[in-house]
């Protein structure tokens, strides 16, 4: 899949890196969340991964070739949802007939069940919607274009209440194993239910990169009211009812994902966070071992 | 869809389609100015050469009168709107939101500037002169009835009329005012690439200097080192220098257009 390789990038020559030697790898048939502070580079990561930025040093790979190459091959498997987009004034047909051509695997079916997702039709003209009217087009004709990589930056950013669980429902339905998605968001409660990997990163580094299911295996996310907190506790925060407690998921016990407090846990004690999956790691590397042995 | 990561027909007319298509109400708005202005000098140009021809009495022209003033309109306006046109070649990469949709459109950066270039350079040419002549041809049909029966000669300019009379003003070198005008409108594609936003204005005060320094060197070179005597070698390298030039500008701005970022470095 598409592979960031010791990526160097400033914004200036005398400007601090936004990311330093910084490598990252998505695989097929997930919905990666990009999660990181204000500034940690998330969107010019995106730019990197689709080729509008030129690192100083490093390359991004996809489907064998340099994405910075901007060549079509590439080009056209991958989209890129920025925040902020333009859209021409003209009717959505017209949109379709123009840029559909560019993308080999456009559903103009799928366009129009995506729209409906949304509870919107395809008999439009862009002149005459709202900001975020135009999101959902935009992000409809995204996933109908069906490349194998699509970008997502801040996506529900616009959406009204509404339209932030329809955009759930649109994109678990726009899922599957051939693609793959990567949401950029700090929006973390639009998105949490639909990821199934997380990633989050600060100051150049990776703090966390796992899927949902390793998460909740390892750690557990719940609300105490108990005034003694555990000592192995990794993070908590005050709440209505105590406090919201983040522990390592000892007994394996079943919990849904906190992204707010994962984030919050990964940034403040990223040691501790990474302790629990090394654990798992080894554990892990020990079964495989111990496979093997019984193997020979 | 053909994987030639350079040039493809079917991408490069469709691109070119985008582009039209996408930016249609901006350019028909643009047609309208540009066709109406051409339309009111060439009026004012009528009108006020009539009245005093009328004025005066006894015409012996065969030709029209405005012909010579017409043809001076003809050339100045296609200097000035080409130049306005080369200038809006990367006018939808002005903004950083612009430029995404531009650079992540999946054709080869080659494609993306062709399409642009023969919109903004060679289609343009063909608009003008087409808007010059129906123009000059609505001239004629309202200044012929508003001065039936003055006898005066009143007729469209034909291409026959402007070949001749380039030849006649460039002493026999057409070629001379088509390069300048590819030279100054090049300068304007390639200033597009580099200050896309404000590109005419911008553009304008950098070849402000730059025709300084070219005039300058020209005038050194032509009449220190050939020292005056070979005029028409002269006019040669000027001519060369200004093919140079075209070359140049096109394929620099092609360069700058392909190492694109959605910032700007400058």
């Amino acid at each position: 899949m598409i592979e960031v390789k010791n990526i160097k990038f400033s914004y200036g020559r005398k400007k601090r890196p936004i990311l330093n030697n910084f490598s990252m790898k998505l695989e097929k048939g997930n919905i990666y969340g990009l999660l990181g502070k204000n500034g940690a580079g998330k969107s010019t990561l995106l730019y990197l991964m689709t080729g509008l930025l030129t690192p100083k040093s490093g390359y991004v790979e996809y489907l064998g070739a340099d994405v910075r190459r901007r060549l079509p091959v590439t080009q056209r498997e991958i989209f890129l949802v920025p925040e902020e987009f333009e859209l021409p004034k003209v009717s959505l047909i017209s949109f379709i007939e123009l840029n559909s051509v560019f993308y080999p695997h456009f559903s103009k079916e799928d366009m129009v069940t995506y729209l409906h997702f949304f509870d919107m039709d395809i008999d439009l003209n862009l002149g005459e919607l709202s900001m975020g009217q135009k999101k959902k087009v935009f992000m409809s004709f995204a996933l109908a274009t069906h490349t194998s990589l699509l970008l997502m930056d801040e996506p529900t950013n616009g959406l009204d209440i509404p339209g932030k669980s329809q955009f759930r429902k649109f994109i678990t339905a726009g899922m599957d194993d051939k693609h793959t998605i990567l949401i950029s968001t700090h929006q973390v409660r639009d998105v949490d239910k639909v990821l199934d990997h997380v990633i989050i990163m600060e100051n150049s580094e990776i703090l966390l990169n796992e899927s949902v299911s390793n998460i909740t295996d390892r750690i557990i996310f719940t609300e105490s009211n108990e005034k003694n907190l555990p000592e192995d506790i990794i993070y908590s925060t005050s709440s209505l009812k105590g406090n919201y407690v983040v522990m390592p998921n000892i007994y394996h016990e079943e919990t849904e994902l906190n992204l707010e407090m994962l984030f919050n846990a990964t940034l403040a004690q990223p040691y501790k966070i990474k302790l629990c999956f090394a654990k798992q790691q080894e554990t892990t590397s020990k079964t495989e071992r111990r496979n093997d042995n019984d193997n020979k | 869809m053909t994987t030639n990561n350079f040039f493809s027909f079917s991408r490069f007319s469709q691109i070119g389609c985008k582009l039209i298509i996408e930016n249609k109400k901006a350019t028909i708005m643009r047609l309208i100015v540009m066709f109406a202005s051409i339309f009111t000098i060439l009026c004012w140009i009528s009108y006020v050469n009539y009245s005093n021809a009328i004025d005066r009495g006894g015409f012996t022209h065969i030709t029209d009168i405005c012909g010579e003033y017409n043809l001076n309109a003809f050339i100045i306006l296609i200097f000035a709107f080409g130049i306005y046109s080369a200038s809006l070649m990367m006018e939808d990469l002005k903004t950083k939101v612009g430029k995404i949709s531009v650079l992540t459109t999946p054709v080869t950066p080659f494609e993306n500037w062709f399409a642009r270039w023969i919109i903004h350079v060679i289609i343009f040419i063909a608009v003008y002169i087409i808007s010059f002549f129906v123009a000059d041809l609505i001239r004629v049909w309202i200044f012929k009835i508003a001065y039936a029966g003055s006898g005066l000669t009143i007729s469209t300019l034909s291409l026959d009329y402007i070949i001749r009379q380039i030849d006649l003003i460039t002493d026999g070198h057409p070629s001379f005012i088509i390069l300048a005008y590819l030279t100054a409108q090049s300068f304007y594609v390639l200033g597009g690439s580099f200050f896309p936003r404000h590109s005419l204005l911008r553009t304008t005060i950098v070849g402000f200097f730059g025709l300084l320094i070219f005039f300058f060197g020209d005038y050194i070179f032509c009449r220190e080192f050939i020292n005056g005597t070979e005029i028409d070698l002269g006019e040669t390298i000027t001519r060369g220098i200004m093919l140079v030039l075209i070359v140049f500008n096109w394929t620099t701005s092609y360069f700058r257009f392909k190492e694109m970022e959605v910032i700007d470095r400058l």
